[in-house]
């Protein structure tokens, strides 16, 4: 899996990868859950290329970030993921008949030449043009007019293998520079509570359920006790999470791993430092009274 | 009218001189142009090696994907075009080695894909391990004394795993594996030709000398009968002082995997199709399901 994900990058294949994370690693516990793939699928594979991670919290969340990867899929042909859990992907709960908004569903192909673009084409197709997006036109194999190899190796342009320097700066800067316009696509963290709470968990993907049942019920013991900022979109890092983040007052991860990534990715991407964290990776999800115990004991 | 011309494209391949990718090159272009298929109509889909770096050296629609995955990417190129013809060449460290489970899979499943193997007994690019093919007792870089292992037996495989059109080739009858090219490319479901490709650089016992003074044809083999799948299978086994080529096995396929795909059945291939959005209608019926 990890080389075909590097073999989309470089050949800017667009491609939706899902994983519903399960507590590893191998086989670990199969029918369980957690969120310990974060930084593996922000990694995956062998050198660099742009990439997306989304991390619907809800099931309606889901489905509209479901069709929105394969979207930004398209628009910079490159691999999308999403990351649900065990927990999401086996979650059942009631939704209102128009929850799912189905007319907001958008289909974007991005810059797919269709075969009236190619009819007209009077220069040899260039699969892999240099441009100032990085995204280069793309053609389906079989019309007369564009003809070419998609290819693994690095390449030029037309694309020919070729490994002279100058076009591999060239090539890999076209292919990472497509991550500045997808900071665009991807959802900015949001709040849930009233604002300026004394203490703001952070989480991230499946987490936020219980996560906002725990701030309700802080809430009715004293009102405006507590927040939550949830990431769904965690690369590229969105880049309003610094300004949200500065405005808590006191910060606690909760996420389900051992060594804390989203707190690792936010001290990387931001230099922010969170005051306190609550872990679970017993392979059991999140529940509103685990948070509290835990939220207890670290004020104790 | 399909051209040689229409194939050739500037660019002077890195192989070996006197590497038998060259005939094989050769021997595939003439073929396509001899059955007609134009370089658009084609995508070649191939592994990493010498050899799998041959749709760089012709003008046509190709992948150049991963060592040992050239069959995931080509069985879904064909699900997504089904109307376009598509090979699969690679090496046999590559498709007989890390992609062995693939192929066995692939065979099974009777993609209408053609597929070649350029099966020069050794890891050429990576300058001379000993692969599946290689045979016992050789001794290489990496099996310093003597492989222990048995080669694998693709072609018995191949028929093993309901392979209907099974063959083996060799640049050195250059006439011979046009032939066989054109007939697995006009063979109505999977076909595999696997060709003994020497490696002048790498496989030292298996030379131009070595075969030429071995390779016999199925065809010229009185008596032999392509359509009798036993003996296909016992003949594909054989290797020693004789080395047969030519047509192993050959039956009438059933429908290829693309065909039996209830949604590629009727219409356009998938490529052919707009995208839309769901109707009214269908998103009713989605969620009438989810009730
Ligand atoms: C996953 C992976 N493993 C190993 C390699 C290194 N590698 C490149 S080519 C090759 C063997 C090539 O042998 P073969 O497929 O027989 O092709 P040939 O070069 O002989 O034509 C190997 C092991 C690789 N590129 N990727
Ligand atoms: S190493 Fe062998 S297979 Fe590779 S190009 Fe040279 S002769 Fe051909
Ligand atoms: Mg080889």
């Amino acid at each position: 899996m990890v080389e075909g994900t590097g073999f989309a990058g470089i050949s800017e294949t667009p491609v939706v990868i899902y994983n519903a994370q399960r507590p590893g690693p191998a086989t670990g516990l199969p029918t369980r859950t957690e969120q310990a793939d974060l930084l593996f699928m922000l990694h995956a594979s062998q050198d660099e290329f742009p990439r997306m991670i989304l991390a619907p919290g809800t099931l309606e969340e889901a489905f509209h970030l479901g069709w929105h990867a394969f979207n930004v899929a398209e628009r910079y042909q490159t691999p999308i993921m999403v990351l649900s859990d065990q927990f999401l992907a086996d979650a059942f709960r009631s939704l209102e008949a128009d929850a799912l908004d189905f007319d907001a569903v958008e289909i974007d192909r991005g810059a797919l030449l269709t075969d009236a673009d190619l009819d007209t084409l009077t220069e040899r197709y260039k699969r892999y043009q240099i441009t100032e997006s990085g995204v280069s036109p793309r053609a389906l194999p079989g019309h007369p007019n564009a003809v070419w190899v998609t290819e693994s190796n690095e390449h030029d342009e037309v694309p020919r293998i070729e490994e002279d320097a100058q076009n591999r700066i060239e090539q890999q800067s076209k292919r990472m520079r497509k991550a500045i316009a997808m900071t665009e696509d991807v959802p900015p963290p949001t709040w849930y509570g009233p604002e300026g709470a004394a203490l703001t968990l952070v989480c991230w993907g499946s987490t936020y359920g219980p996560a906002r049942e725990a701030v309700d019920r802080l809430n009715a013991q004293v009102a405006g006790a507590a927040n939550l900022l949830h990431f769904s979109g965690l690369e590229p890092f969105p880049p309003t999470a610094e300004t949200e983040l500065r405005k808590a007052h006191k910060t606690v991860v909760v996420e389900g791993n051992y060594t804390g990534q989203l707190e690792t990715l936010i001290r990387a991407r931001i230099g922010f430092s969170v005051d306190g964290h609550i872990r679970r990776f017993d392979g059991r999800p999140f529940k509103p009274e685990f948070i509290l115990a835990r939220l207890q004991e670290q004020e104790a | 009218m399909v051209t040689r011309d229409d194939y050739r494209i500037d660019e002077k391949p890195t192989w070996c001189p006197g590497c038998g990718d060259y005939g094989i090159l050769n021997a595939l272009t003439r073929a396509l142009v001899e059955h007609a298929i134009a370089p658009h109509e084609l995508m070649i889909v191939t592994g990493i090696g010498c050899g799998s770096k041959l749709p760089q050296y012709m003008r046509v629609n190709g992948m150049h994907t991963l060592h040992g995955r050239p069959w995931p990417a080509a069985q879904g190129a064909k699900l997504a075009n089904h109307g376009m013809r598509v090979m699969i060449i690679h090496g046999d460290g590559d498709g007989y080695g890390e992609g062995l489970g693939h192929f066995v899979h692939a065979v099974r499943r009777n993609p209408g894909v053609t597929e070649i193997v350029q099966n020069n007994k050794i890891y050429g690019l990576t300058k001379g391990q000993f692969s599946p093919t290689s045979e016992k007792g050789w001794k290489t870089s990496t099996s310093p004394h003597g492989s222990a292992e048995d080669p694998a037996q693709p072609l018995a495989l191949a028929i093993t795993h309901g392979a209907t059109f099974v063959a083996r080739g060799y640049p050195g009858e250059l006439k011979h594996l046009i032939w066989l090219i054109g007939e697995a490319l006009e063979h109505p479901g999977y076909a595999l030709v696997d060709i003994l490709q020497p490696c002048v650089s790498f496989n030292k016992p298996r030379t131009y000398d070595y075969y030429a003074e071995r390779v016999y044809r199925l065809e010229d083999e009185t008596g032999y009968n392509p359509a009798n799948r036993t003996a296909a299978w016992e003949r594909a086994q054989e290797w020693g002082e004789r080395i047969p080529i030519g047509i192993f096995y050959r039956a009438i396929p059933g429908p290829t995997f693309e065909m039996l795909d209830p949604v590629l059945k009727e219409g356009a291939p998938l490529v052919k199709r707009p995208l839309e959005k769901l109707n009214s209608a269908q998103v009713e019926s989605l969620l009438a399901k989810l009730r």
